[in-house]
């Protein structure tokens, strides 16, 4: 099993909305985040410009770095779903995740001596039928979650739906496989790789 | 996850009961805590239903609750627009119901004004005062002393504020929307098209949620083109999880494509097929090229012209009114008229192309004509050389080439084409006017070359057109008609105003009825009518500005200079029934002004703003959403209208449409009955108890009870059926008389010239008959251009080169209006305003991204953070309304009201106006702009909004006062 | 990304008690002072201690540090610095025991070789742990060349300060230069150097592999902290010593070499946390969260 987020950036209209969605769910206070929304662009000079929005969070990587790292095996990969998750019993804060993630999308939490990451909301996800809250209130049903080895899952279905050149992940130093899919097609914006 | 529909019952149960008894011992209870279900609960969660109301569009949601205590807000799925979806602002009520700044027992201010020093006192007291300051009042200095104000779109209170201003006799009402929202383009579209599809104009939501090609999963039918143009319009942040949803469906779903008319590179220009970044204030030399190029090009929809607008008809051009065919033949029978005598149907006058000559033009089903009427045509007609309206229009038009459309709107002509002929050639297509229009002087125009767009391009009641029909009350089995103003109940009360499609004979049956009505309750039937004429005669700026009476509201300027100069009287005394008027309406300091005359002001709001702080008197604390019960709000899911329903409730807040009510009857009971002009106006639209209310809801949504309605969990909403929803080509179907439904206009067809403007600038017709108001100038009856007055453009007459650049505002999905600046985790990702600029023109200004920027209008100055982006035009600005409720924090050092700092209102204008709709300009005016420093007391980090963070979530659930 | 302090001076001190493990490690197999090399790997393990201390202080709680030593097996950068520390400090404290005595020979030796080796490979792991894809400025074997040679730089002149400053019970009255002179089978002051080219080097190295305009944006901490001081002071301390002020002024000497290494050591890794900027930090974006003008 391969669980995980296809964020659909043709639909995505940059409202925020998942940020404070996921901060709700997940209980986390002001300044500290799972997920943060990215404006890209615009690129070019006006009139003749493009823009989207790149939703970031964790993005399931299935070679993790973090993992890798991680000294405590605190952050660990999930044999049976593939979440990348974060054991906080086992955190020792060396922050050392956080310089391995080639994404960027892990905090430390000084209060609670942790680092912290998008956990694929598993409070609601573990049991196998909830969507995260991000997902779910997507101001433009442009978040999906599920399983990518399964053909019948929502991410699948809705990746199914366009061709290869609007299916992006973001740029790979050294084999992480992350996991998370986006869509963006040609005619809204030309993908951009940020490196 | 368990429905609670059991523990919740036994609460409401609980509550009816204890609330009885309490109104029987006639005491009012201060912070009555009850609630076996709540106070002996589990810590079960329990599942409510209700629907947001963050904004105007009242999405579906599931609302949690543990001990009575809300833990968790989600979308409703079952929503067939938002399908889940909610935005950060629903979200963020679980912050703001629970925040420190909910206001929970009323409130007197002890200081002075801006100092922020208040103490609570009982509702008993606070009623008392409320009614004692409006009796002392309307007799010392008469009933117009008396003044109300209200919200716009997404406010609870509207229109309804009338109903206190007649108890009393009063005659002002102070809208943030109306003048500057809807209003005009319901004028627009209720003349012409014969209903108010304002909602649809800028509410995309009926035409892009699901349209008739898709089936309801998704899947498209049909391989039609379809084209939506957003002009002014950003439904991602104006109908975020609404509209917005809609829209994304109808792009990714459907393959509909888009044309953006804005300024700003919103999120809609990110995805459209053309994206026009129209100059502010120039959209009508814009339009005016669109319905150019139309008309050369031959793309119009010439059976639609001809025969379902009034574009053929031949105009009179001393009364720029239509020819009646009687007025050319004294003797012409008219075969559509009614012989009954109770619907009209004129018959007017057109060049015929089979016989080449004026021939009378009857209304008939197409088919059936009996002439072929020239669009573009001049003839002459009793002796003069007339034109058709089509040929008016012509005209107009004819010096708006691409190329003279480009220079004035700073647009590439060529990309003008793209647009207008990808819109065109579609096979369907809709037009959304957005509310920018309502924010400058075209405010009439506008929506009237929109209009014209659709009319010429046949986009009227068919699938995708904004101008639709929905639902089975428009599909009538006689002639449709239409009384103007539905927002303004009492013009039809004391027995004033046409009805639209009835004939005269009718209309007098109808409006004696009603006098003869009062006279039969006691009163002098005639003598009402004549008092109320006078008093709207009388309401501020009432004889220049007739718009306004479409929403019965008063003329911003001049209720303002009113207040101040004390000509030709003075209102004292206040009762705002909105939030911040400071953010929402501008010159903002002006206005200052006036309020510091008022003798008194009451406000009634969740939570306390710049305008409690700075100006308020006694403050009413009304509910939050979730706090809420309603079936009020106009904002509707395709098909659905959905109620709202409480899910919890703190302290005193009372419904703000209960308030009101225990106010007017406070003050009636001090002044007698006898001596107000009408002691149960209030009576209408308000509520003496939340449980009236329910009543009333329930009965409105056709259900025994509020009760029955909350039964049913997964049905709190009325639907209209799917197959009178999607009816389109009303117009076309046969009714009572024989002919084809036609529009609820006086021509029965599209009144794209619009006689509505001429003849209310001359009468006041429609809203003013039997009476004629003085006539003032004529309103333009068709979309024209008129350079705006502060431009941009050097050369023009309102060039100053000390004020060089144009500025405009547009919404957020994060803010609306003035709300949720106290919403902790909405301010750390949008802390402060952003000035969108184009990089060349900072760079002309040393301004870098993220700089504070000082901008300054004639009026005023106000602070924005910079933003540079590529996604605007050099020389243009585009910013968002703001104020800081941080200014007045106890953490501050020193405190002010918060609005000064970063308030755009502070620079708009009312100086000029829309003529017909007294629009006060909030875009497309000039200013200058400098670098600054962040203001004092703003915040703009995280951490900083500590002090916003909910601290309510502990507080017993309480019983409704009244 | 926000310089953490406890790692920097960790790695440094850790890394220079390594340096002076590895002296005293060469000392007893190329010959020197039994009193020096003692006292030399005392002071290892009293940098050890302290580096390690500072290293808790990273974690979030110091009680903490057991969940790391308890997973030493994860192999990941932490523990292998972890297991080096401890074999450094097992290495040092056996030679310690060992040497209690004269005799024993045949286990000093070989323990000498350990220490040698943990004490040079602990400089190098140090650093080595940071070169990650993740982090593009971080990610070059460099890095933990620098991370070694400043640490050897350290090491090496406060090895030689210990020898200028310890009296040789052989001659009472023989001053440290005397002692110096025989550290090493004599070649102290050209180890010295050895250690102030590697650190020269290393720094260097680093610096170009940054490249220009990334050491022009942190200018003091490069030109200063990191060429000024650690390279171009290092190297003077290390070429003075190889002259006659070798024998006239050693302690003086041997305390500005600490001192231009210690600097030029917490300058390199200041640098490397100022320079960190993520393969795509996402996150790093403030307030508004945007990507301007790509
Ligand atoms: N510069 C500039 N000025 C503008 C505009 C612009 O675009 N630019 N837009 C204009 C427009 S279109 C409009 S409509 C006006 C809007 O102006 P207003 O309607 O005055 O603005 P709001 O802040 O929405 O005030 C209405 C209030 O009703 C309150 N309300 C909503 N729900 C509840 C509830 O459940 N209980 C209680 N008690 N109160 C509730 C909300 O808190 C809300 O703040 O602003 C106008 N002003
Ligand atoms: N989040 C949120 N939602 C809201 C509201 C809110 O305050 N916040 N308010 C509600 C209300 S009351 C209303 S009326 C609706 C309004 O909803 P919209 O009509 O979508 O309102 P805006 O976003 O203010 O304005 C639309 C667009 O006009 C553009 N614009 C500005 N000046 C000009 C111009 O001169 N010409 C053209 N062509 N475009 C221009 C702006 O860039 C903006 O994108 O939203 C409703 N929904
Ligand atoms: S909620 Fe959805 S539409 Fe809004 S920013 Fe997040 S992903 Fe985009
Ligand atoms: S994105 Fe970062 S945190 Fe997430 S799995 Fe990959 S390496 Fe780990
Ligand atoms: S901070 Fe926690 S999760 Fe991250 S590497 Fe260290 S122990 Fe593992
Ligand atoms: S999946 Fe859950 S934790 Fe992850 S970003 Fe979405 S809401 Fe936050
Ligand atoms: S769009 Fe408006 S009604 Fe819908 S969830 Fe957002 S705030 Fe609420
Ligand atoms: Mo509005």
């Amino acid at each position: 099993m391969r669980k995980g987020l296809l964020i659909n950036l043709d639909r995505c209209s940059g409202c925020d909305s998942c940020i404070v969605a996921c901060k709700l769910e997940n209980d986390l206070p002001l300044g500290h985040f799972y997920n943060k929304v990215i404006a890209v662009g615009p690129t070019g000079t006006f009139p003749n410009v493009e823009k989207y929005w790149l939703p970031s969070q964790c993005q399931q990587c299935e070679n993790p770095a973090c993992v890798h790292v991680c000294p405590t095996a605190a952050s660990y990969r999930d044999p049976e779903t593939g979440m990348v998750l974060i054991d906080k019993e086992k955190c020792i804060g060396c922050q050392y995740c956080i310089y391995a993630c080639p994404y960027g999308v892990r905090q430390f939490n000084e209060d609670a001596g942790v680092v912290q990451k998008c956990t694929l909301c598993a409070q609601i996800t573990a049991d196998g039928d909830g969507v995260p809250a991000c997902v779910h209130n997507c101001n433009c049903g442009a978040r999906f979650f599920g399983d990518y080895d399964d053909p019948e899952s929502d991410v699948s279905r809705e990746l199914a739906k366009y061709p290869e050149e609007a299916i992006h992940t973001l740029p790979d130093p050294n084999d992480a496989k992350p996991l998370t899919r986006y869509i963006l097609s040609p005619k809204f914006a030309s993908w951009k790789e940020l490196v | 996850m368990t429905k609670g529909t059991i523990s919740r019952r036994g609460f409401m149960k609980a509550a009816a009961a204890t609330g009885a008894a309490l109104t029987a011992a006639g005491s009012i209870p201060l912070l009555e805590t009850t609630d076996q279900a709540f106070a002996a609960g589990s810590v079960e969660r329990v599942m409510h239903k209700t629907a947001c109301h963050g904004c105007t569009n009242c999405c579906p949601v599931r609302v949690y609750t543990e001990d009575g205590r809300v833990v968790k807000i989600e979308g409703d799925p079952d929503g067939p627009l938002n399908k889940g979806g909610v935005c950060l602002k629903c979200l963020s009520q679980i912050q703001t119901v629970y925040s420190p700044r909910h206001v929970l027992h009323p409130m007197k201010r002890v200081g002075e004004r801006g100092e922020n020093r208040w103490e609570a006192i009982s509702w008993e007291e606070a009623v008392d005062l409320a009614g004692e300051q409006i009796a002392t009042a309307v007799k010392k200095y008469g009933p117009y002393s008396y003044w109300s104000a209200r919200g716009g779109g997404g406010a609870y209170i509207e229109w309804e504020t009338s109903g206190l201003d007649y108890t009393f006799g009063g005659c002002n009402s102070l809208a943030s929307g109306a003048c500057q929202c809807a209003m005009p383009r319901d004028f627009v579209s209720t003349t012409s098209v014969g209903f108010n599809c304002c909602v649809d104009m800028d509410n995309v939501d009926r035409w892009v949620g699901i349209t008739d090609n898709a089936e309801l999963d998704g899947t498209r039918r049909d391989d039609t083109e379809r084209v939506f143009v957003l002009w002014g319009s950003q439904p991602h942040s104006s109908k975020a999880a609404h509209g917005g949803h809609g829209l994304t469906d109808a792009r990714s779903n459907l393959g509909v494509k888009t044309i953006v008319v804005d300024p700003y590179m919103t999120a809609e220009a990110t995805k459209a097929d053309v994206w026009l970044p129209v100059r502010p204030g120039s959209d009508c030399a814009l339009m005016l090229s669109w319905i150019h190029h139309i008309i050369e090009n031959n793309l119009y929809d010439e059976a639609f012209v001809k025969h379902w607008t009034n574009l053929p008809f031949l105009i009179n051009p001393e009364t720029r009114l239509a020819y009646r065919a009687e007025e050319v033949w004294p003797d012409y029978v008219n075969p559509a008229a009614d012989p009954a005598g109770v619907y009209d149907t004129p018959a007017y006058v057109c060049f015929d192309a089979k016989t080449n000559s004026v021939q009378p033009f009857p209304f008939t089903a197409p088919e059936n004509c009996a002439v072929d009427p020239v669009i573009f045509a001049t003839a002459t007609v009793n002796g003069k050389g007339a034109k058709t309206a089509g040929q008016i229009y012509k005209e107009e038009a004819e010096p708006w080439t691409l190329e003279a459309a480009g220079e004035t709107c700073w647009l590439d002509p060529e990309r003008i084409r793209e647009a207008v002929e990808l819109y065109a050639k579609a096979d369907f297509g809709g037009l959304s006017n957005g509310v920018f229009s309502d924010h400058q002087e075209n405010s009439s125009t506008a929506p009237l070359g929109a209009l014209a767009i659709d009319a010429l391009l046949g986009y009227v009641e068919s699938p995708c057109s904004a101008f639709q029909n929905h639902g089975a009350a428009s599909r009538t089995a006689d002639r449709p008609t239409q009384r103007l103003g539905v927002f303004s109940s009492t013009f039809e009360r004391y027995g004033l105003g046409w009805t639209t499609g009835l004939t005269k004979a009718e209309n007098d049956r109808l409006l004696d009825a009603i006098v003869a009505d009062w006279d039969a309750k006691g009163r002098d039937g005639k003598e009402m009518q004549r008092y109320f004429f006078q008093s709207r005669c009388d309401t501020m700026g009432a004889n220049e500005h007739k718009g306004i009476h479409q929403w019965q509201t008063c003329a911003p300027k001049e209720l303002r200079q009113a207040i101040t100069t004390g000509e030709p009287y003075r209102p004292r005394v206040m009762y705002e029934m909105s939030g911040n008027k400071y953010a929402v309406m501008g010159p903002s300091l002006e206005w200052k002004k006036a309020y510091d005359e008022q003798d008194f002001v009451i406000q009634q709001y969740p939570n306390m703003t710049s305008f409690t702080v700075q100006t308020v008197d006694l403050f009413l604390p009304t509910t939050e959403w979730l706090e809420y019960d309603s079936y009020e709000a106009p904002g509707t899911h395709f098909n659905r209208h959905y109620a709202r329903c409480q899910v919890t409730h703190l302290g005193e807040t009372v419904n703000p449409f209960v308030s009101p009510y225990q106010v007017a009857e406070a003050a009636v009971e001090k002044l007698g009955a006898e001596n107000v002009f009408d002691p149960d106006a209030y009576k209408v639209p308000f509520f003496e108890s939340l449980e009236a209310a329910r009543a009333a809801w329930a009965e409105q949504m056709g259900k025994g009870s509020w009760q029955e309605m909350l039964d049913d969990i997964d049905h709190r909403f009325t639907e209209e059926p799917m197959d009178d929803y999607m009816a389109y080509y009303q117009y076309k179907e046969p009714v009572s008389d024989g002919l084809p439904r036609g529009f609820a206009t006086m021509s029965r067809k599209v009144d794209v010239y619009s006689e509505a403007m001429l003849r209310l600038a001359r009468t006041g017709f429609p809203y003013m008959y039997p009476f004629d108001q003085p006539a003032c100038d004529d309103y333009d009856p068709i979309c024209t251009f008129k350079e705006p007055t502060e431009s941009p453009v050097e050369g023009q007459p309102g060039y100053d080169p000390e004020y060089p650049l144009v500025i405009t505002t547009g919404r957020l999905p994060h803010f609306h209006h003035g709300t949720m600046r106290h919403a902790p985790f909405i301010r750390e990702v949008m802390p402060a305003p952003e000035l969108k600029i184009n990089p060349e023109t900072a760079a002309e200004y040393g301004i870098e991204h993220l700089d504070w920027v000082k901008i300054t209008s004639r009026r005023g100055s106000s602070n924005a953070r910079a933003y540079l982006t590529q996604g605007i035009a050099p020389g243009v600005l585009i910013t968002e309304r703001f104020w800081n409720p941080e200014c007045f924090d106890e953490t501050q050092e020193s405190i002010t009201p918060g609005i000064e700092e970063c308030g755009y209102n502070i620079m708009s204008a009312d100086e000029f106006q829309n003529p017909c709709f007294a629009t006060n300009s909030y875009r497309a005016f000039t200013v200058k702009i400098e670098k600054t420093e962040r203001p004092e007391r703003i915040w703009i980090e995280s951490e900083q909004f500590q002090p916003f963070m909910p601290t309510l979530s502990g507080e017993p659930v309480t019983e409704e006062v009244f | 990304m926000a310089i953490q302090w406890p790692l920097v001076l960790f790695s440094l001190l850790a890394g220079a008690g390594g340096a002076m493990l590895a002296f005293a490690g060469l000392s007893q197999l190329l010959g020197g002072s039994r009193t020096v090399r003692r006292r030399a790997v005392w002071c290892a393990l009293a940098l050890f201690v302290i580096g390690g201390l500072c290293s808790v202080a990273h974690l979030a709680s110091p009680l903490n540090a057991i969940s790391a030593v308890t997973n030493l097996l994860s192999f990941s950068g932490i523990s292998i610095e972890l297991m080096l520390l401890g074999a450094s400090f097992i290495a040092g404290a056996a030679y310690l025991v060992l040497t209690r005595e004269e005799g024993r020979d045949g286990a000093v030796r070989v323990v000498a070789v350990l220490a040698v080796i943990f004490g040079v490979a602990i400089g190098f792991f140090c650093g080595h742990g940071y070169v990650i894809d993740a982090q593009p400025t971080w990610n070059s074997e460099t890095l933990p060349v620098a991370y070694l040679g400043t640490s050897l730089a350290l090491g090496a002149f406060a090895y030689a300060l210990v020898a200028a400053a310890t009296k040789t019970p052989a001659g009472k009255a023989a001053n440290g230069a005397a002692t110096s002179a025989v550290e090493l089978g004599g070649k102290l002051w050209p180890a010295v150097l050895v250690c102030a080219v590697m650190d020269a080097v290393g720094i260097l190295a680093y610096g170009l592999f940054l490249g220009l305009d990334a050491v022009a944006a942190q200018g003091v901490l490069f030109w200063g902290g990191a060429v000024a001081c650690g390279v171009v002071g290092v190297l003077a301390c290390a070429i003075a010593g190889m002259t006659a002020l070798a024998a006239k002024a050693p302690l003086p000497l041997a305390v500005a070499g600490v001192a231009c290494a210690a600097i030029g050591g917490v300058a390199l890794r200041m640098l490397m946390w100022a320079c960190a900027t993520g393969y795509i930090d996402l996150f790093s974006h403030g307030i508004p969260s945007v990507m301007l003008h790509l």
